[in-house]
Formats: structure tokens, C-alpha cells, sequence
């Protein structure tokens, strides 16, 4: 009895929070579907109505979306890769080897993660500007690789590999490229599948940085081109501005969907062992 | 998804490393960190390392039109006189020690529910729970300045029909602050309970029935053996809210732009409007190294904690 | 290995090479409006054209209507001088991505539309990147507007062209005024103003307000300006210090705090795009603004035709001045521009031609500086909106508007004046100590420049 109560109470309490977790999400997919006068209506209606297509259309006049489009799937997608590779390396070679000075190396490194990122901002900027780089997608791709956190991550990951193994492979003359990428990385799909999750997500939104380094409305990526559309100054359409974010959402909820399983697998598996 | 599996194929497809293979073993291993380590590290050294160390220079500096000139210790003594930068730092301290509590007792609570063997939908609930912290900053932010608008938005709406007043989200400092706070949990609760489930799943089912066998109600299960072993989970959840919150920029930047009268100017914002609205970079360095300061201090008091228990 | 790094070099430069070539060559539509080089002949007719034929390619930012005014403007520009081709950004009057395209000395537009307040301050903070437009405004001096002017000369060289300045008026829903039974004309003073304002806020049983603006001050602080304005009020004393709070100030803030005290005003947090929004749903009765906003209103609020009158603005006190400026801008051209005769060429057709300027009237509502255009017929059509003609109605509330200087770093003074509405309106801080805290921030702020 005492356990059917219980199980009510989880239950009510779980629905609850969905629902104000899929609310916001519900709401932009119906807003835009509605016309800027009917989101400005004080006796809002939670009805889709048939304005999607006008309001993708005055999106497109506006704003060049497609560009927008392509160049966040390109920096996300060139990000995560590199990130994959790079900090997979980096945490394997700190994890498995010991050379001189390897703690202090991985310390010294380690210290960065706790300087904020907003130190390097205008000297980045600086940086970039005497590179001509503003407005380059490298510009958002490199500087965010350097974060020390996928290392960090991979080389906790990595120290839990059984020496053995390598050992192993060694002595069967694999050659140490070899055993990282044949032996050691395909055993390590749920650290890989998380910090590939964590640097898509967050390239994806990233907002800050862009906004200081792109400035052409053809180079900006998907949320920096919505934050141009609510600045003041403009004739504000959120209809449009709502269709919008539904296209940054899509693909991101689209590739979660498929592959939620594995998210959430990865974030519970891989994500932090203390 | 077996990314790892094919990243690992393709990799060696690309780049054979084949008269690497041919070299002797000891010169291999001795050779190693530097293939590993190395490609991380020069992008470290550029992009890290080096505006880094510029950024510290800056600090004591005016940049104008391409020139900077020497001013000694102008910028900081300028911020020590700010109150705007108190402000700033005030701002942040109190979403801080507001918000992260709140989410993490949040999210240790829904971890608990989501790791409940009574329920069925785990898979679904587990799944809707992540949901928010897929959504890019931008757009979650633009769709929260809609939803508590001041004048008929959807939360004033829900809560005159509650029978509650309609609140001034926007003109009210404290208001303001409660919605910067309501949407940073809403969209971070969910990803730090799943961080939560993670650490639940590793403690080992006997401690509790270890306990279950003295007789422990379900309360005192939690606190004795669910916190404690939970312990470096929390931490890790609390450090990175911590840090997170430190940044804060979006939020504050797109819903209140930091008003009204700057009461939710985050320092972050502050040190950006510096920089890249009044051009004053020599400012929001010296700014900036204080805010790293302060982190430097948090995390060493942290790991005094840490250490003590 | 040597080898394999070499390789490996390649395959990360073809890499770079695809990643730009691939950003560079995306997308077709939007951001910016109307391009397509004019006539047939692109390129070529610059070898073959004799010194005065124009040719290449400029890009020109401005904001809002000011932009669709800028677009119509380039595509009459182009058919008169094929060859050539200006295309108009849409950016926002904050300037957000202009600082740092600044900064970074990339992607100026070579022409600029800028605050007229502002074009000191960008003039200081980067010396070297406005062109000298003297050769283009000295021959023509006394046909602008003698304020408009002032604000864009330094050291009697001119470097922008004045564009509109911005009367003020009162702005008003006919419809609810008549079902309040108030009549706009008895309306003489702010006390007038706040008594219509309770009865129409009383007729409707709350709903509509008699006014909105940003408690909060960090979006705008556009109503204090105007009013400030009104009053003859400066932002610095005779030796050039910041002073935020003169008689004046406080005078205007001590009426605001009334207004709101009395329960007519409304507050638009996100001032641009909440004022937009409460229009929309009849939450505000009046918008005292500068003219530049009609043409916001009859493209925002498209389906309140007919419903909109404009009236001058209530007196602080009886036979007391009834206008005032608030706005305007000007054009600036980059010094980094590659085609500075096309870039100057357009500047004045757009702003010094009577074309020009019946298109800065009818489309954008901006109101020029340029004196012979208000001999123009456009001036003195009505307008289907309002019902009146908008260049006549606003001529006559710009007859005796009171200079004001906005000194070298407005940016910094106008940010410390944002902080000190909103410590006012939202935090109850009494006015004067506001003000005075107010001040002492500016200053500073502008030595530390």
C-alpha cells in the first residue's frame, strides 16, 4: 500500500517536471506558427494557426538563414571532430606515459580551466584582428579547442584502461599510434560518446564569442543571427524570430532523438568518475 | 553510435603512421608524448596560453587604434573605485549562492526519482529531463523574455489566474533577478540530475541492503549512504554551476541587458560592455584578472573542504 | 615521418581551404536587402568612362526605416549611375557589431549611419577612421539646419553629413481619446497631460496607460532625453564637466516620477520592442516621440491607421516650450573605403537631393536637416496614416528647438544617466542623490578615457 502511494507521488512529480521541461519547446513550435500580432496578443492562444510559412519567408528577407545554417552544422561539426581527436590524444599521452614532467605539465595546463575564459577575450580579439581571422570560422573552431576540459575528462577515462592491454599490444609489435587508435579507443565509446555530446552542445549555442569575432550577417552563426533580429532599433517580428529558433532546435533535437539512448548512456557512463 | 570504433579505423585509414611503425620500440615510447601531446598543446600555447599572458599585460595598459601606451596600475585603481564593478561582482555572488543550491538539492532529488526502481518510462523520463540544456542560450533566452513579458506574458497570465498579481519581472531588480535564476534552472536542473543518476547507479545496491537489514528507514538511507558516497559527484555538479555561473552572460545580456539600474549586471556582461561597447580593453583585462582572482580563491577554499573531510 | 607530417599538413590545409570555401559560397537570401548591380553594364564601364561616370561597389548600414529609406534611395541611385552598385546592410542602432568592426579595422561598411549625438564620441575613440566630408558639405553649409551641423563639426572640418533631426511631438490614439472623452487640444501642460491620463486610464478600466518607458533605464532612456531637451537642459556646465544633475534633470525627472506615481505610465522593460508590442494592444494612449517614429508606427503598428493624431507636446508650465528634439542622425563615411567618390557621390543623393529626401520623408519618416527640401511638395502632401502631412505638422514644431551638446564621450554620460533612471523609477532612489551619484560615475568614466 505504502509502496503504490510512493509510486504515485514519483510519478506526479516526475510528469510535473516534464512538462515544464517540454513547455518552453512546445510553446516555440507554436509560436511559430503564429503572426507577430497574434504573439503580441494579450489573450494568447496556444493554438497553431498557418503563419509558419510567411514567417519563414519575411526570416529569409531579413536575415541570411541558410548561410547561418551551414556555418553552425560546419563549425559544430569541425569542432566536435577535432575536439574528438585532439583531446582524446592530449588525455591518453597524460594518462599512459611517463615522461619528465608530466604532472607539472598536466597542473600547469590543469590551472587554465579555473582562469576564466573572459581573460583571453580581448587579446583574443587583438589576436584575431592581426590574423584577419574575424569573421573565419577557424576563428570560433580553434580558440575553443584549447579548452583543457575534454582533456581532463579523456585522461580520468583513459587512467582506467588496464595497462596490460597495452602491454599486451605492444609486445605483439602494434606500435604505440597503432594500440591508441585499434586497441584502446574502441573500448572507450562511452567517454568518447559523452565529450562529443558536451562539445556539440555547447558549440552549438555557443553565443558569446561569436558575437565578439563575427561581423559579417553572412559569417554569423544560428543563435548570434537571432540575437541580431531582437536588437533594438529593428521592426521586431517574433513570428520570424520564433521560426528561427525552431531551426536552430530542430537539428540538435532531431540528432538527440535518434541517438538519446546513447546520450544519456554516455553522459551516465563516461561523463564523471569524481 | 560507435564513433570511437570508426573515428578509430578511419583515423588509421588517413594518416597509416606506417615507417613510424618501423621505428625501434624504445624510441616509439620515448616519442610518443609529443605525437600525443604535442597537436593539443601548440593550439594550447596560441590560443590559451599566449592571451593569457597578453591579457596580463593589457591590464596595465590603454589600447587605442591599434597602439597601447603604458598607464601602471590606471585600470585596476579605476575598477577599486567603481561601485558599478561592486555591483557587478554582488550580482553574480548572489545568483551564485542562490541559484546553485537550489538547482543541486533540484537536482539530487529528480537523480533519486529517475534512479526509482518503482517506475516504469525511465528511458522517457530520463530522456525529457536532458531536454533543456539542448537548447541553444539564444533561443531558450528569447522564448523567456516572451513567456514572463511584464505586459499579458504567459507566467503573469498563469498567475493572475492562480489568483496570485502580476509580477514586474523586468522593473523590479529583485524580479528580475528571480527570472535570470528561474530560467538558468530550468535549463541546468535536468543535466545535473542525470550528472546525479550517474554518480546514484555506482553505489553498490549490498550498502543498502547492508542497511535496509539494521533497519534503516529510507531517509536515513539517503543521508547516510546516498550522500556521502555521492559526495565527489556533487562536488564535481557544484563546481562546474559554480563556474557556469561565473560566466553568466547570455541571460542577463538578452532579458534585462543588465537592468534595471544594472542589478543584474553580471560581471561578465560588465567586463564585455568594457571591452567591446566602450573599447576600454585595458580596463576589461585588469577586470578580468580580478574576476580570476576571486575564481583562484573559490577553488582553493574548495579544495580546503575537500581535503578536510 | 617526414613525410606522413607533410601529409598531414595537406590534408589539414585542403581541409581549411573546403571549410572556406564552403562558408564563403553558402546561402542566397536575406540580410541584405537589395543588392543586384544595377543596368547591364558592371566592371567594364570603368575603363571606358569618362572622370565624373561612377562605378564599383559600396556597402551602406543603417537601421529601421532609416534602412528601407537607404534601399529605395540606392535602387534610384543605381539606375542613375549604371555601373555602380550600393547595397544596404540592416543593423541595429546600437551599434553592436559596428564597434567591433572598429576595432578589428574589418568590414566597415563605407557608409555609416550614426546617432547624431554619437558621431563626436566615434570621432574620438577612433580618429582615423572617418573620411573629411568638408569638400562636400562647406559649398552647401547654410542650407543645413545650424544644430544638425554643430553636431558633426570638429575643429571646423565636417566630418558626416547631417541627415534628419528629430522634432518632437505628441503622438496619440485618436479613437481612445474620443471615448475617454478627452480633447487633445486641452491639453496645454504636463498637469493637463496626467489629468487626461486618469480619466482615459479610468475609461478603460486600466488597460490603456497614458504613457510607457523603461523603468529600468537600461534599454532606453528616450523620454528623459526629450523632455531634458525641452527644458534647455544641458548634460555638462560651462566648463565642459559632466553635470547630470542641473535643474533641468531633476525638473524632468520629478515629472516623470509624477506621471508614474499618478498611475498613467506603463512600463516597456525592452523599451523599442515593448512599445511596439503595447501599441499593438491598445496599452498606451500617447507616444511623445520624435517624428522619425512615425514611420516605426505605420510599419509596425500597419493595422492602427486612421487611429493615430499628432499634436504638440504639453508645456512644463503655461506659454512654455512645446518642442523639443530627440535623435536624428548622420552619414558618415569610412576612411578605409576603396571607392570614396561613389561613397560621397551617394551620400549626396541621399541626403542632399530633393529625390533623395522624398524618399527619406515618405518611406523612412525622416525628417531632413536639408532646408530647400522643405520647400518640396513632399513636405506638404497628407499623409494616409495620420491623416495630416507629417513634414508640415513637424516643420512647425521645430521653429525654436534648443541646442544641446553632447561633448566628446556621450556613450559614457548617456550609460551613467540610464543607471540613474533606473535607480530612480525601480529602486525608489530619491532624484537628486541619483543624479548626483550619476554624475560622479560619468566623470570618471570619461577621465579614465
Amino acid at each position: 500500500m505504502k509502496r503504490t502511494g510512493t509510486k504515485i507521488v514519483i510519478y506526479i512529480i516526475l510528469i510535473i517536471v516534464s512538462l515544464i521541461s517540454l513547455f518552453p519547446f512546445v510553446w516555440t513550435f507554436i509560436a511559430a506558427t503564429h503572426s507577430n500580432a497574434q504573439i503580441f496578443n494579450l489573450d494568447y492562444t496556444f493554438i497553431p494557426t498557418n503563419y509558419f510559412t510567411q514567417n519563414l519567408r519575411q526570416l529569409r528577407e531579413s536575415v541570411p538563414i541558410g548561410s547561418n545554417l551551414l556555418n553552425s552544422v560546419l563549425i559544430t561539426a569541425v569542432f566536435t571532430a577535432l575536439t574528438l581527436v585532439l583531446d582524446s590524444m592530449a588525455g591518453y599521452g597524460f594518462a599512459k606515459y611517463k615522461f619528465k614532467g608530466n604532472k607539472t605539465l598536466f597542473f600547469v595546463c590543469l590551472i587554465t580551466m579555473m582562469i576564466p575564459p573572459q581573460v583571453t577575450m580581448v587579446p583574443l580579439y587583438i589576436q584575431m584582428t592581426k590574423m584577419k581571422w574575424v569573421n573565419s570560422p577557424w576563428a570560433i573552431i580553434l580558440p575553443s579547442l584549447a579548452s583543457m576540459f575534454g582533456v581532463f575528462l579523456m585522461r580520468q577515462s583513459f587512467e582506467q584502461f588496464p595497462n596490460d592491454l597495452i602491454d599486451s599490444a605492444r609486445i605483439d609489435g602494434a606500435g604505440e599510434v597503432r594500440t591508441f587508435f585499434r586497441i584502446v579507443v574502441p573500448t572507450m565509446k562511452p567517454a568518447f560518446a559523452s565529450l562529443g555530446i558536451l562539445a556539440f552542445v555547447q558549440q552549438w549555442g555557443n553565443y558569446m564569442w561569436p558575437l565578439i569575432v563575427l561581423n559579417k550577417p553572412k559569417s554569423y552563426t544560428l543563435p548570434l543571427s537571432l540575437a541580431m533580429l531582437v536588437a533594438p532599433g529593428n521592426v521586431i517580428n517574433y513570428g520570424a524570430i520564433m521560426v528561427g529558433a525552431v531551426i536552430t532546435l530542430l537539428p540538435v533535437l532531431i540528432f538527440f532523438l535518434i541517438f538519446q539512448k546513447n546520450f544519456i548512456r554516455g553522459m551516465l557512463s563516461g561523463a564523471v568518475k569524481g | 553510435m560507435y564513433i570511437s570504433a570508426v573515428y578509430g579505423t578511419v583515423f588509421m585509414r588517413i594518416f597509416p603512421f606506417r615507417r613510424w611503425q618501423r621505428l625501434k620500440y624504445k624510441t616509439q615510447k620515448r616519442l610518443a608524448p609529443i605525437i600525443f601531446i604535442g597537436p593539443f598543446l601548440i593550439n594550447f600555447l596560441i590560443f590559451m596560453v599566449y592571451p593569457i599572458l597578453y591579457s596580463f599585460v593589457l591590464s596595465f595598459c590603454k589600447y587605442r587604434g591599434g597602439h597601447t601606451t603604458f598607464v601602471n596600475i590606471k585600470n585596476y585603481a579605476y575598477l577599486f573605485t567603481e561601485p558599478t564593478f561592486y555591483q557587478s561582482l554582488f550580482n553574480t555572488l548572489i545568483i551564485f549562492i542562490i541559484q546553485v543550491p537550489i538547482m543541486t538539492i533540484l537536482a539530487l532529488i529528480l537523480g533519486n526519482l529517475l534512479n526509482s526502481a518503482l517506475i516504469k518510462l525511465k528511458g522517457f523520463f530520463r530522456m525529457v529531463t536532458f531536454m533543456p540544456v539542448l537548447i541553444d542560450s539564444v533561443s531558450y533566452t528569447i522564448v523567456f523574455s516572451l513567456l514572463f513579458s511584464e505586459n499579458g506574458g504567459f507566467i503573469n497570465n498563469v498567475l493572475q489566474m492562480c489568483g496570485g498579481s502580476a509580477q514586474k519581472w523586468f522593473s523590479s531588480g529583485p524580479f528580475a533577478m528571480a527570472m535570470i535564476i528561474i530560467a538558468l534552472t530550468w535549463r541546468w536542473t535536468g543535466y545535473n540530475s542525470i550528472i546525479m543518476l550517474s554518480g546514484l547507479q555506482n553505489i553498490p545496491e549490498e550498502l543498502y541492503e547492508a542497511a535496509s537489514i539494521d533497519g534503516a528507514n529510507a531517509f536515513v538511507k539517503f543521508w547516510k549512504i546516498t550522500i556521502p558516497q555521492l559526495k565527489p559527484v556533487i562536488i564535481f555538479s557544484v563546481f562546474n554551476s559554480i563556474n557556469g555561473t561565473l560566466q553568466l552572460f547570455t541571460e542577463p545580456q538578452l532579458l534585462t541587458s543588465g537592468g534595471p539600474a544594472n542589478s543584474t549586471l553580471t560581471v561578465v556582461l560588465y567586463l564585455y560592455k568594457m571591452g567591446f561597447k566602450n573599447f576600454n580593453f585595458g580596463v576589461a583585462s585588469a577586470g578580468s584578472y580580478i574576476l580570476a582572482i576571486i575564481v583562484a580563491l573559490i577553488t582553493l577554499l574548495q579544495f580546503r573542504i575537500t581535503k578536510e573531510e | 615521418m617526414l613525410k606522413n607530417l607533410k601529409k598531414l599538413g595537406c590534408t589539414v590545409l585542403a581541409a581549411a581551404m573546403l571549410m572556406t570555401a564552403m562558408a564563403g559560397c553558402s546561402g542566397s537570401s536575406g540580410g541584405e536587402t537589395s543588392s543586384a548591380a544595377s543596368g547591364e553594364s558592371t566592371g567594364e564601364s570603368s575603363a571606358a568612362s569618362s572622370e565624373a561616370k561612377l562605378s564599383g561597389s559600396i556597402t551602406v548600414a543603417g537601421w529601421n526605416d532609416a534602412a528601407d529609406a537607404l534601399s529605395e534611395e540606392a535602387k534610384a541611385f543605381m539606375k542613375e549611375n549604371p555601373g555602380t552598385t550600393v547595397t544596404v546592410q540592416k543593423v541595429d542602432s546600437n551599434y553592436t557589431k559596428l564597434y567591433s568592426q572598429l576595432a578589428a579595422n574589418t568590414d566597415v561598411p563605407d557608409v555609416v549611419q550614426l546617432q547624431n549625438r554619437d558621431l563626436l564620441s566615434f570621432k574620438n575613440k577612433y580618429p582615423d577612421a572617418w573620411m573629411d566630408l568638408t569638400d562636400l558639405v562647406e559649398p552647401e553649409k547654410d542650407n543645413f539646419d545650424s544644430f544638425a551641423l554643430s553636431l558633426v563639426t570638429v575643429d571646423d572640418k565636417y566630418y558626416a553629413v547631417p541627415w534628419d533631426v528629430g522634432p518632437c511631438a505628441l503622438y496619440y490614439r485618436k479613437d481612445i481619446f474620443e471615448k475617454a472623452g478627452v480633447d487633445v487640444s486641452s491639453i496645454k501642460t504636463y498637469d493637463d497631460y496626467i489629468e487626461a491620463g486618469k480619466k482615459i486610464v479610468k475609461a478603460t478600466g486600466g488597460k490603456t496607460k497614458m504613457l510607457g518607458f523603461d523603468y529600468g533605464g537600461s534599454s532606453s532612456d528616450d523620454t528623459t532625453m526629450m523632455l531634458l531637451n525641452q527644458l534647455g537642459g544641458q548634460y555638462y556646465d560651462e566648463s565642459g564637466k559632466v553635470k547630470l544633475d542641473s535643474d533641468e534633470m531633476v525638473k524632468a525627472m520629478e515629472l516623470l516620477k509624477k506621471m508614474k506615481d499618478a498611475g498613467i505610465t506603463i512600463n516597456l522593460a525592452n523599451e523599442w520592442d515593448d512599445r511596439i508590442k503595447a501599441t499593438e494592444n491598445d496599452q498606451v494612449a500617447t507616444i511623445p516621440y520624435a517624428v522619425w517614429y512615425a514611420g516605426t508606427l505605420q510599419s509596425s503598428n500597419a493595422d492602427q491607421k486612421g487611429k493615430w493624431g499628432i499634436a504638440t507636446l504639453p508645456a512644463f508650465e503655461d506659454g512654455g516650450s512645446t518642442q523639443a528634439n530627440l535623435g536624428g542622425s548622420v552619414l558618415a563615411v569610412s576612411s578605409e573605403t576603396q571607392n570614396a567618390d561613389l561613397a560621397k557621390a551617394f551620400v549626396k543623393f541621399s541626403l542632399m537631393t530633393s529625390e533623395g529626401n522624398k524618399i527619406n520623408l515618405d518611406t523612412g519618416k525622416l525628417f531632413t536637416s536639408y532646408k530647400p527640401s522643405y520647400d518640396d511638395d513632399e513636405y506638404k502632401t497628407t499623409d494616409e496614416y495620420f491623416g495630416v502631412s507629417v513634414g508640415t505638422t513637424f516643420s512647425k514644431l521645430s521653429s525654436d528647438i534648443k541646442e544641446v551638446s553632447f561633448g566628446p564621450y556621450f556613450t559614457d554620460v548617456n550609460n551613467a544617466l540610464k543607471t540613474a533612471v533606473g535607480n530612480i523609477f525601480t529602486q525608489d532612489k530619491d532624484i537628486k542623490t541619483a543624479l548626483s551619484d550619476a554624475t560622479s560615475t560619468a566623470q570618471k568614466a570619461v577621465d579614465n578615457e
